[in-house]
């Protein structure tokens, strides 16, 4: 995946590095426990400051979306099973609320919301393991 | 926090002009510093002295805590300096550069010069005069690295230079950066280079140091706000954190520095009917900023953090 | 590492210098008619014709004119190139920036200007005063000691070079300022050609001012902006 950098955005670019690399993983574009560019490769590509970079990373995993291994490199983080389900469902909620906002101020209707999530989704990577049944296989 | 450069009171004037006014800089280890200004701004003067080319009229420098009266000839051998325009010797051929620059310091580091000339391309045999711009900025950066110095200190460096021979400069930055504990101060009045590279960003206008802060920092805490209001706009108070202003009958647009809540209660007093925040770009707030007549006008300064630098 | 800057700064000089050279030899062959030409045997095939030569060598003033004027413009022009010409360059920040203090470097510039200058203008003078030397070249009878007024006017006229140093360091200051090498011009001919000074007050006089010319402009360098 490639990171695009926009200096004319209102953006920070740690930000637009984080933005970018939480929808790469989203979107499966990056793997879980694929290795990401050190902090070198990906400043020397983007030309951009290191610390920039290693500030991004830093946010990503405090945002538990990548782990380093020491001696190992940066990878993408199994997506986070540690936060309960409900806190997690609500900070979902939260968000389909306010894509639903928007949907009604928009004057889309119920069937067509629900077609459209049903379409883009098929773009993102989907964590099949979650579900209790399979839960096992993943160790 | 280990200064590297550190000013105080910094004062230079030109004739009655004060070029450089009261400027209090410090840059401390392992920090990338993009300088920014308008020409004119001061930024090759305040660079000028902290190499010694000229001498302040007031204020002190120091080098990693060392007076500038105190220093040795030789406390230049692992500082670069990259003077604006890279001016070598015309009548050079690439090779002679190397072996003039060469005769100097103990610390050369040959086989990178060669590997970087090699890199850029550069015939050995040419003379510097007969280099183009970008050619000349290359070679005079294999120069500056070769000693290996571990600060640069760069006027201007991709001035004049085509979009891709710039490209290819930060590029060669970028690797220098990389050495973790390399302290860099470049002048620029490209934002884009300075959002690349910088730690931290200084603003001079009219030879005032106006913001002191890091980059994300600087580009976060300016907004736009505009007011639609019933009143005619044109009695708003001047408040030092007011970058810029410009009023029509009705509405109004403000640029505000270190926006936060104080801001927005202190504008709900006016009872305006709409309040719009709008974010800026780095290009936006820096135009706000240089052209602001306001010379009551917040300073941005921030404290290092002790995390920030390398 | 001195030399590298004494080396840069005399490849600077050199084509000024050779120019300089090169004008002096020919007018010592106009005042020899070049028959020291004949002497190279390649030169001897060709039958130069041997003009009269009227007046005694070096007693008519002829070659000190020369000297004088071509070690004159010499100096202004490699003061000039040292100075000005390196500032237009932008080249002194990149110069100031080596290891040396301002005064080493200015003092480096000096001596190279003097590593010149001194070659161009005696070779001619001892070549003259060879061809003078060998009898039959001339009816006038010879003594080395003739050579005296041309030394002393070599020594003395770097004081040009050195003012001169001093106006374009003070670029821009005081008007005035520019006549200086003018006065000091002024100046050299009464001191050169008063005999009537002992020697070695003469010779005292010379180095005094020198010096005094030599710190003035290390002062200018030490406090000067660029």
């Amino acid at each position: 995946m490639k990171v695009i950098i926009e200096t004319s955005s209102r953006v920070p670019v740690y930000q637009q590095i984080v933005t970018q690399i939480r929808e790469g993983i989203a979107r499966g574009l990056i793997q879980v426990g694929e290795r990401l560019p050190s902090v070198r490769e990906m400043s020397r590509d983007l030309v951009v400051n290191p610390n920039t970079i290693a500030k991004a990373y830093t946010e990503l995993e405090r945002q538990g979306i990548l782990n380093t291994r020491p001696g190992l490199g940066v990878f993408a983080a199994q997506p986070r099973s540690e936060l309960l389900h409900d806190i997690r469902s609500e900070r979902l909620k939260e968000g389909i609320d306010r894509l639903l906002t928007e949907a009604v101020h928009l004057g889309f209707n119920r069937e067509e919301v629900i077609r459209l999530i049903e379409d883009r989704s098929r773009a993102f990577q989907w964590d099949h393991s979650s579900t209790p049944a399979k839960k096992n296989r993943r160790d | 926090m280990e200064w590297i450069i550190e000013t105080e009171g910094l004062t230079r004037f030109y004739g009655h002009q004060k070029v450089v006014d009261t400027v209090n800089l410090r840059i401390p280890r392992g920090c990338v510093y993009g300088l920014l200004g308008r020409n004119g701004a001061g930024k090759t003067t305040l660079i000028k002295m902290l190499m010694g080319v000229i001498f302040p009229d007031r204020g002190r420098i120091r080098i990693r805590g060392k007076d500038f009266s105190e220093l040795s000839p030789d406390w230049r051998q692992n500082v670069a300096y990259m003077p604006e325009g890279h001016p070598l010797f015309g009548w050079m051929t690439v090779q002679g550069a190397v072996d003039f620059s060469r005769s100097f310091y103990p610390a050369w580091n040959n086989d990178l010069v060669l590997r970087l000339l090699d890199h850029f391309k550069l015939p050995l045999k040419k003379r510097i005069r007969s280099l183009s711009r970008g050619q000349r900025a290359q070679a005079a950066l294999a120069l500056a690295v070769a000693p290996d110095p571990d600060v640069f200190i760069l006027d201007d460096p991709t001035l004049g230079l085509d979009t891709v021979v710039r490209r290819e400069f930060l590029e060669s930055l970028i690797q220098i950066i990389q050495r973790s504990g390399r302290t860099i101060l470049f002048s620029s009045h490209i934002l884009g280079d300075v959002e690349r590279i910088a730690d931290r960003i200084g603003i001079l206008v009219d030879g005032v140091l106006r913001v002191d802060c890091s980059t994300e920092q600087f580009k976060e805490s300016l907004r736009k706000v505009v007011l639609e209001v019933f009143w005619n706009t044109s009695m708003l108070a001047r408040h030092s954190w007011l970058v810029g202003a410009k009023s029509g009958s009705s509405r109004c647009e403000l640029v505000i520095a270190g926006y936060n809540e104080t801001h927005r209660a202190q504008l709900e007093v006016l009872a305006p009917c709409r309040i719009v925040e709008i974010e800026m770009n780095l290009e936006d707030a820096f135009i706000e900023y240089t052209r602001s007549s306001n010379n009551s006008v917040h300073l941005l300064f921030e404290e290092h953090s002790p995390g920030g630098a390398k | 590492m001195r030399m590298a800057l004494v080396k840069k700064e005399i490849s600077e000089l050199f084509y000024p210098g050779l120019i300089a050279l090169a004008v002096l030899l020919f007018q010592v062959g106009l005042l020899t008619h070049w028959s020291f030409l004949t002497r190279v045997p390649l030169f001897s095939l060709f039958k130069i014709h041997l003009g009269e030569l009227a007046s005694v060598p070096f007693q008519d003033g002829r070659m000190h004119t020369g000297l004088a004027l071509v070690g004159g413009a010499l100096l202004a022009c490699m003061a000039f190139w040292q100075t000005l010409a390196a500032e237009r360059q932008g080249t002194f920040p990149f110069l100031l920036h080596l290891p040396f203090s301002r005064v080493e470097l200015f003092l480096t510039k000096m001596i190279a200007a003097m590593g010149v200058y001194f070659p161009v203008l005696l070779a001619p003078v001892l070549v003259y005063g060879w061809w003078a030397s060998v009898p039959g070249h001339h009816p006038s009878p010879f003594d080395w000691s003739m050579l005296d007024r041309p030394f002393w006017l070599i020594f003395s006229l770097p004081i040009l070079y050195f003012t001169w140093m001093i106006i374009y360091l003070l670029q821009g200051i005081n008007f005035g300022m520019r006549l200086l090498p003018l006065v000091t011009a002024t100046f050299l001919m009464f001191v050169c050609f008063d005999f009537s000074l002992w020697w070695l007050w003469r010779f005292l006089l010379i180095v005094l001012i020198e010096a005094a010319l030599i710190l003035v402009i290390c002062n200018l360098a030490e406090e000067r902006d660029f």
